[in-house]
């Protein structure tokens, strides 16, 4: 960025999107600035601050701020803390936003207005943006706008930005709110303290103090709230608030009063008279329908009985939906296979081109629509809201695991990609169980082991029907995704008991209202996953395709005689007690790039091997090494679950030092997962081999 | 050396330039982005407009 564009940066007005936790921020964000960061039906998706840019009816830019969800400005774990000390004033390098738009669940008014009630104490400037106006009104619930406006005093707009609803509306607001004299923070009225007058003149004499001592760095809420947070922000104060803030605390106190409770029962008394006001419940019909379906749902046998239900459809559609597209891609990559070598003169270029580049790349591509009903599954499921359901059935067995049901959905989120999954762990407050989190996530079989899982599946598992309906290799590839579950339980089980003890904490999570999902956000979050799947293609694997042929060609003779050769032969010792020969050593350490490369480099050691002229397809040439004997189904079901336990993933272990903070916890996770590895493959090779396999 | 093996190098060299360098930015990415360019939520995802 240049000198000029960053002094532009830094001048633009500054909006600040705030609200509870799944009330349709990130969906506001998106909508406003054309980005397109994840949203779904469940609390926690959004863990750190984001910003676009938000350009206004008038032209004029403005920094729009995405903010993780927080229920008041008390909260403490690392999420809230980012948009607390935001909200606050209290990060150096973030001036306080100009004006604030705190977002509302119109289907749930009362306790969304909580924390809209203390943001208009930090006397920036805000606008109330009443998200979900239509679940709302589908629910039964008539919210009169003119009337919240009156009482809280601040603008408001009914919005529902999933439908590209009041979006042009909230726009014109904030660039009224912006208008030049208009934007300067003021002293709250603190009206929720009307009923106490004496304490409500001891707030405003406060907000004086600070106007005189410290303007315009107003956030006056830590006179009312004893999180440790705002402690801290009151000791970085003037002496006279300190002085003041301590008197009214301790008068407070004499006269039996907590100021933490006392303020959460003001505001709440406040706020059921508002709700009254403007407020009408026309019909609870659909919301009994909903507690009916959570009945079932969540249910201690119904419950778990569908969620493996679920599961064991997901894996059984990646085999049985997927095999038509994944042929024609097989089809197209052989053809363009021939046709290069058809083209090209013969010569090493000719070898690159076929045998490294089309061969490695192409063998990874084929597992695009496998990703993509993966993730339109997932997506599903996030959308209607039934993940939660599943954390809620989840915590009463992750809680004998020394786990509380907080680590699902980082856990869940892991199965995408262990990097959101490890990031999402800032949502537990507590350190331990948060490091627990982190260290386990890798366990969770990522859509990066599905090419591995799948092309071994396809090539030694027998395509026949279990029980008559149910594919042996969708079976197979949901027990490679449980075996993850069950090493992620055993290690928590192990750290909770050593390492890190603790008891779990308590697990308290707001169940999202069902609803019909959003095609247009699941076909969304599709395609991302297949073009950043094709990215990787494009560049990781394809760079890794180059330097293997180049191991795998040089110093000539044969494959086998050659640096890559050499070095699988060196890792022999090793990997031979696991069914392991060199060929399967070098894609094995080849994958520590990304999982994928292990198909893309054993396409490419076969090919060259080969010989011929065209790319033959991955699975052909592993179906024959199993009837030469040379690659036999006890190799290849240990191989996967190497892959279970491995962590052969550079940027797992680069989140997880940042995470951590620590080294240390990058080397122990490396280690145990590798030494799991080993032992889980060397266990099933043993068993599978005495199984006469 | 001809034409075909100083092609062959440029290419084997560009491609392990690549990985090095994106090895070490792994690491380097300060917290906000996860390097991965993978546009997840929490990572570094899409830059604004």
């Amino acid at each position: 960025m240049s000198a000029s564009a960053s002094a532009a940066a830094a001048d633009a007005l500054r909006v600040a999107l705030a609200g509870n936790p799944n009330c349709g921020k990130t969906t506001i964000f998106n909508a406003l600035t054309g980005l397109r960061y994840k949203v779904a039906n469940y609390p926690g998706v959004t863990v750190e601050k984001k910003s676009g840019t938000l350009t206004l009816p008038d032209g004029t830019s403005t920094v729009l701020i995405d903010l993780p969800g927080i229920y008041s400005l008390s909260g403490n774990s690392i999420d809230e803390t980012i948009a607390t000390r935001v909200l606050l004033g209290h990060v150096r390098t973030e001036p306080l936003p100009d004006l604030l738009i705190a977002v509302i669940d119109a289907s749930n008014l009362e306790r969304n207005l909580y924390l809209t009630s203390q943001l208009i104490d930090t006397g920036i400037p805000v606008i109330v943006a009443l998200n979900m106006i239509d679940v709302a009104t589908r629910r039964g619930i008539l919210i009169r706008p003119e009337i919240l406006s009156r009482r809280l005093g601040v603008p408001v707009i009914r919005l529902a930005a999933s439908e590209n609803i009041g979006l042009d509306e909230l726009k014109r607001a904030v660039a009224g709110a912006l208008k030049p004299g208009t934007t300067a923070t003021t002293s709250p009225a603190f009206h929720w303290l009307d009923a106490v007058t004496p304490y409500r003149t001891a707030a405003l004499e406060l907000g004086e103090i600070a106007n005189r001592e410290e303007p315009p760095a107003w956030p006056i809420p830590p006179l009312l709230v004893g999180s440790s947070l705002l402690s801290e922000s009151a000791s970085t104060r003037s002496p006279a608030i300190r002085e003041r803030t301590a008197a009214v605390r301790s008068a407070l106190r004499e006269a039996g009063i907590d100021p933490v409770s006392f303020e959460a029962t003001a505001r709440y008394r406040w706020i059921n008279d508002i709700v009254k006001a403007c407020c009408v419940l026309e019909s609870t019909a659909r919301a009994r329908r909903s507690d009916r379906i959570d009945a079932i749902v969540t249910h201690r046998i119904w419950g778990t009985v569908i969620f493996f239900g679920i599961m064991t459809l997901i894996f059984q559609a990646i085999f049985l939906w997927a095999s038509a597209p994944m042929e024609l891609i097989d089809s197209f990559v052989s053809g363009l296979g021939k046709r290069a070598a058809a083209i090209m003169p013969d010569g090493l270029i000719e070898s690159l081109v076929v045998d490294g580049i089309i061969a490695g790349v192409g063998s990874v591509l084929v597992f695009i629509p496998q990703i993509a009903i993966l993730f339109f599954f997932l997506g599903i499921l996030e959308e209607t809201g039934y993940l939660c359901r599943a954390a809620f059935l989840m915590d009463r067995v992750m809680r004998r695991f020394g786990l509380q049901g907080r680590s699902f959905i980082p856990l869940l989120s892991s199965f995408a990609c262990a990097i959101p999954g490890i990031l999402s762990t800032r949502s537990i407050p507590s350190f331990s169980d948060r490091l627990t989190t982190i260290l386990i996530a890798p366990l969770m079989s990522c859509s990066a082991r599905l090419p591995v899982y799948t092309v071994l599946i396809a090539a030694f598992i027998p395509d026949e029907l279990v029980l008559g309906v149910l594919s042996l290799q969708g079976l197979v590839l949901l027990a490679m995704y449980l075996l993850g579950i069950i090493g992620a339980a055993a290690v928590s089980w192990l750290l909770k008991a050593t390492l890190l003890r603790g008891a779990p904490a308590l697990f308290v999570m707001e169940m999202p209202p069902f609803r019909l999902p959003i095609i247009k956000v699941i076909l969304r979050d599709v395609w991302d996953r297949i073009m950043l799947f094709l990215r990787s293609a494009g560049t990781v694997i394809l760079a890794c395709s180059i330097v293997l042929w180049f191991l795998a060609s040089f110093p000539g003779k044969s494959v086998e005689e050659s640096y890559a050769g050499q070095i699988g032969h060196f890792m022999e010792p090793a990997i031979k007690p696991l069914g392991y020969n060199w060929e399967i050593g070098v894609g094995l350490l080849a994958s520590f790039a990304a999982r994928e490369v292990f198909v893309s480099s054993l396409a490419t050691v076969y090919n060259l091997e080969a010989g011929d002229d065209a790319a033959q397809p991955l699975v052909e040439a592993l179906r024959e090494r199993r009837e030469r004997g040379t690659f036999t189904v006890a190799s290849a079901l240990s191989l996967m679950v190497f892959y279970v336990f491995a962590c052969q993933c550079m940027s797992t272990l680069a989140v997880c030092r940042r995470e951590t903070g620590s080294w240390s916890w990058v080397c122990f996770m490396f280690l145990y997962m590798g030494a799991l590895a080993w032992v889980g493959a060397f266990i099933t090779y043993r068993l599978a081999v005495a199984a006469g396999l | 050396m001809n034409l075909e093996t100083i092609l062959l190098a440029v290419i084997i060299g560009a491609a392990v330039f690549f990985l090095l360098r994106r090895a070490v930015r792994a690491f380097r990415t300060p917290s906000g982005g996860c390097g991965r360019g993978c546009g997840c939520s929490r990572g570094a995802g899409p830059k604004g407009k």
